[in-house]
């Protein structure tokens, strides 16, 4: 039954079936985020706040590589350092402090914040410790001043009812929210600070979904679990959603920052058919059997001035050898492998999409002379493939390495790597990915003792258990779950109304603020009439006139 | 051996089962098995601390742990930066002096807790900028936090300053802990009169493996001025604002910290900074400094007595805090006084016999801004009859810095008074400039319309 309460209804046509998604190995793990507004922030004294586009000042600044925590592939922050892209918080006084800014260590544990969580973790059947290290994850995106985000694990190991089978949990952790990116352009990414340092009360399953629908299926069920948490915020942007998706052979993709389990599902497909071509494309490469020995670059800039925007770029020609052919190949519904080569480039080396050229680009008569040309000055074979890159000369060579590396993931058929959803739920470059086991502990705090004598809360699970004794329908107790209304069905059985009339009301006129006029009009209703029309009947005008 | 910090049963088991502080094992909590590494007790006494696989850190009460079994070590390896070799190093010679602080520091993995960088090759793996700034001579003096660093701290560093200038380098850096920096680039001052090239202190407040970091900027700011700028004086180079956006180049005795943790913490007291440092250059703010090649002949006078103490004058200061230091053979005492030098009629009292028996006594002012003035009131007055020198804008900590050094260079108390009298480094500001006072009040509407248009 609690399987129809949480299995998505309207799942997208492209969507293939189990056993093909199973055919290629397919693993998914889900966390789910959401904002919790208990108590202020989570490590600072500052109140939790709408969204605001106004602010008081601006503080620049530039993140560096942070040379302990495993850095994995060099070129992102390396490259994001040299090119002086700048990052811009915009901060408010309402809702922002010294630690904000990595200007002050953490001021404090939001003890109300972390006791939401520690009931959450606790009502899943989570093992919780006894006390709890704040950690420090590098987060080099620019969305969090210091650099790291910082989180605790507050518990681990459980299994809630799932499909036909159970959902492993692999931890409940409590951590700060990040800022809202505003602008992002080649030299600039700004964000707004308003959400930063907000609790977030993130659960992460085991990676043992199989397909887009399973990850539908546990996205409703830990959107209806953080819904319940004390003080859980249910505005737009509150709840949040990322994948971690990997299919046979290729590396652990992570998508972040899923607004809706409707893109979940869209992403979780596109990135499986994006990772499947990948892998199609990398036998290919190696069944040619290229030979990267020829890999080349080299500035062509005195023969390309007319391509410069400005007297200080330069221009590289960088050829990959054997490529031909393979860039106009369709990675989904929208994009092209010669999309995953310049979203690389621009990603790394701040470079717009439009000073990034390809020999197999779309056709242009005078691209098609330029690469003519190019081909000579790198006495390219028919075989190969050209690009030139036009910029600042920094950005350029950055630009080379990041080509390099998009040719060296294409061999290996995918790496590990951060995306980012598009629109229609195709992904793009975001960042290489980090190995998050190497947090190291927040050494401005002490370890935290969690209490563990806290009430638990219902579980859908729980509730769905006893809606469905009471007949309800698994469209009716899903519904009821999603509007956490079930105690104003619980009172409305108590009233004496049949549960299922009583389901029927509750979700037609339940408000929380019409609660108390509800039930006097339900209480009213029953002493008055006996059939349920009039009843609704009276209900409904009753709550419409007053 | 760290195991031995777990005590009792916890201790008992784990010597029992050959398990030390950084093992894997698997236990069962709750009837749930998984591994983990055991971490080093840190005096818990019925509590185990444990790493996750994640990476969290844990500690689980003993009662709870069942069935502990050690595991192999894993091979896995733990993975490092991958940083690209840095450009051989090209510029002037510059010598850089670590003396431990944040700004020398790296996390340990395990505690996270700050242990000692690896060197010149480490750093500039870590700021490759520096080698297109200068060919960096780095020499670890010692490592100890600014807290710990001592008046005897000072004078190895003036004389490794002095080495430095000996063997030819264009400009000294010396990396150094922030709390207690402003009062070694005061000694320094004193120490090594006309120094013929930059005399560069830095730190940072946030350690190198931050991303956010400020520690790699100071850096190239402080070798930026080390290797081509005109001044011959102690210098400290740090952030401007908390943006990254410049740095300031202050006189090494106007210079204070004044901010426990934020980036901007130094700040020129009363007077104007020399001048400001970005990616573009240098660029002074006044022209009235000594100039490389222009200065005479360098002066060491390295030294340092430190019988002698900082007293920071409140309402309730008994003046047998007084009589303790003269009884206790002190010989200086520096007041911060309130106001323009000022304490109660008790503390004056005290100060007078202090005097009497042979304490040497000068006044600063604890408002930092502003001069000390003996006969704008009558306590000043009295102040000066009681025997006490009243040191005009000097801030306090470079009075007592300057005491340690002045009471090492003389034992005659006149000649002491007249070396702390006499403007050797700055240390006093004539004239004050009109915006030399000016602080920020946060929240005015015309200061908020600035920090948006200009930013913090």
């Amino acid at each position: 039954m609690f399987e129809h309460v949480i299995k998505s209804q309207h799942l997208p046509d492209f969507l293939w079936s189990e056993e093909e998604y199973e055919s290629l190995g397919v693993r998914i793990e889900l966390k789910v985020r959401r904002q919790v507004d208990r108590g202020g922030k989570l490590l600072c004294n500052c109140p939790v706040m709408p969204p605001d586009s106004d602010y008081d000042v601006e503080v620049s600044r530039h993140l560096r590589p942070a040379a302990y925590h495993g850095a994995g592939p060099a070129s992102m922050p390396m490259a994001e350092t040299r090119c002086f892209r700048e990052v811009i918080y915009r901060l408010t006084r309402k809702s922002s402090c010294t630690y904000e800014m990595d200007d002050s260590p953490p001021v404090r544990i939001n003890r109300d914040a972390l006791a939401a969580t520690i009931t959450v973790a606790r009502s899943m059947g989570c093992i919780l410790p006894e006390q709890s290290q704040i950690m420090r994850e590098r987060f080099l995106d620019g969305s969090i001043p210091s650099g790291f985000q910082r989180s605790m694990l507050i518990g681990w190991n459980c299994s809630l009812p799932f499909l036909k089978k159970l959902l492993n949990i692999q931890r409940v952790t409590l951590t700060e929210d990040s800022a809202r990116l505003v602008e992002d352009s080649m030299t600039r990414r700004v964000f707004m600070t308003d959400r930063l340092g907000v609790p977030v009360l993130v659960i992460t399953t085991a990676p043992e979904l199989r397909n887009p629908a399973q990850a539908a299926a546990a996205a409703t069920l830990l959107r209806m679990v953080t819904s319940r948490t004390p003080g859980a915020m249910h505005r737009q942007s509150a709840l949040r959603f990322d994948l971690g998706i990997g299919i046979r052979g290729a590396g652990f993709v992570e998508v972040r920052g899923l607004d809706s389990i409707n893109t979940l599902v869209r992403v979780a497909h596109y990135e499986v058919l994006r990772q499947k071509r990948m892998l199609d494309l990398s036998a290919e490469v190696n069944r040619r059997g290229i030979d990267m020995q020829r890999f080349a670059s080299q500035d062509v800039t005195r023969w390309f001035k007319s391509l410069k925007k400005t007297p200080q770029d330069v221009v590289y020609a960088v050829l990959l050898p054997g490529f031909r052919g393979l860039m106009r190949q369709a990675m989904g519904p929208n994009r092209e492998l010669l999309d995953e080569f310049v979203d690389r480039v621009h990603r790394i080396a701040c470079l717009p999409q439009n000073m990034v050229l390809c020999s197999e680009g779309p056709e242009d008569f005078v691209l098609s002379e330029v690469f003519a040309k190019a081909d000579r000055l790198m006495q390219s074979r028919r075989s190969d493939v050209i690009f030139l890159l036009v910029g600042p000369e920094e950005s350029v060579k950055w630009g080379v390495t990041a080509l390099t590396e998009q040719a060296r993931v294409l061999t290996d058929g995918g790496s590990p790597e951060v995306r980012r959803p598009l629109r229609n739920g195709e992904t793009t470059f975001l960042m290489p990915d980090t190995d998050s086991s190497l947090r190291l502990p927040e050494t401005d705090m002490p370890a935290v003792p969690l209490h563990s004598d806290l009430n638990t809360i219902d579980m859908p699970w729980q509730i769905a258990r006893d809606m469905q004794a009471h007949g309800l329908s698994a469209q009716q107790i899903r519904a009821l779950i999603a509007k956490r209304a079930e105690h104003v069905f619980n009172r409305m059985c108590n009233l004496g109304y049949q549960p299922t009339l009583a389901a029927q009301l509750t979700l037609q006129f339940w408000k929380p603020e019409l609660e108390t006029a509800l039930i006097e009009a339900a209480k009213e209703a029953l002493n008055t009439y006996s059939e349920p029309l009039q009843q609704k009947a009276f209900i409904k005008g009753r709550l419409k006139h007053g | 051996m760290v195991d031995a910090e777990y005590t009792g049963n916890i201790g008992n088991l784990f010597r029992k089962l050959g398990i030390h502080a950084g093992d894997p094992i698997e236990l069962d909590v709750d009837g749930r098995r998984f591994a983990c590494v055991v971490l080093p007790a840190h005096g818990l006494a019925d509590m185990v601390r444990l790493r996750m696989p994640d990476g969290y850190i844990i500690g689980i009460e003993w009662q709870r742990i069942k069935n502990v079994r050690k595991l192999e070590a894993s091979s896995r390896q733990v993975a490092t930066a991958n940083q690209p070799v840095p450009p051989a190093p090209t510029g002037p010679d510059v010598v850089l002096l670590a003396t431990g602080g944040t700004i020398a520091g790296r996390p340990d993995p395990v505690t996270g807790g700050l242990v000692a960088g690896r060197g010149a090759s480490e750093l500039y793996a870590l700021v490759p900028e520096l080698a297109g700034l200068a060919r960096l001579k780095m020499i670890d003096l010692f490592s100890v936090l600014s807290e710990n660093m001592q008046p005897a701290h000072w004078v190895r560093i003036a004389r490794a300053v002095l080495e430095a200038i000996d063997s030819g380098a264009r400009g000294v850096v010396v990396s150094h802990g922030t709390d207690t920096l402003h009062y070694t680039a005061s000694a320094l001052s004193f120490m090594i009169q006309n120094p013929p090239v930059p005399i560069v202190l830095v730190g940072s407040q946030k350690s190198i493996d931050r991303p956010s970091s400020d520690a790699a900027l100071n850096l190239i700011h402080a070798v930026q001025v080390a290797s081509t700028s005109d001044i011959a004086e102690v210098v400290v180079t740090m952030f401007g604002p908390t943006s990254d956006q410049y740095g300031i180049i202050h006189r090494g005795t106007r210079v204070r910290k004044m901010h426990t943790s934020a980036r901007s913490t130094f700040r020129t007291i009363g007077d104007v900074p020399l001048g400001l440092v970005d990616h573009n250059g240098i660029r002074m703010l006044r022209t009235d400094y000594a100039r490389v090649g222009q200065t005479p002949p360098v002066q060491p006078r390295i030294g340092v007595c430190d019988r002698a103490a900082l007293l920071y004058y409140h309402p309730g200061m008994s003046p047998e805090v007084i009589d303790f230091y003269a009884a206790s053979k002190f010989r200086g005492l520096v007041m911060a006084g309130t106001g323009m030098g000022h304490c109660s009629d008790d503390v004056i009292n005290g100060l007078k016999r202090a005097v009497d028996q042979g304490l040497q006594v000068f006044m600063t002012s604890q408002t930092l801004w502003g001069t000390t003035n003996p006969y704008a009131y009558q306590t000043g007055r009295r102040l000066i009859d009681a025997g006490v020198t009243f040191l005009a804008n000097m801030l306090p900590e470079t009075a007592l810095a300057k005491l340690y050094w002045a009471l090492s260079q003389t034992k005659d108390p006149e000649s002491v008074t007249a070396l702390m009298t006499q403007n050797i480094a700055n240390e006093i500001v004539p004239r004050e400039p009109p915006d030399g006072y000016l602080v920020y009040q946060g929240g005015i509407p015309e200061v908020a319309e600035f920090l948006r248009k200009e930013r913090l």
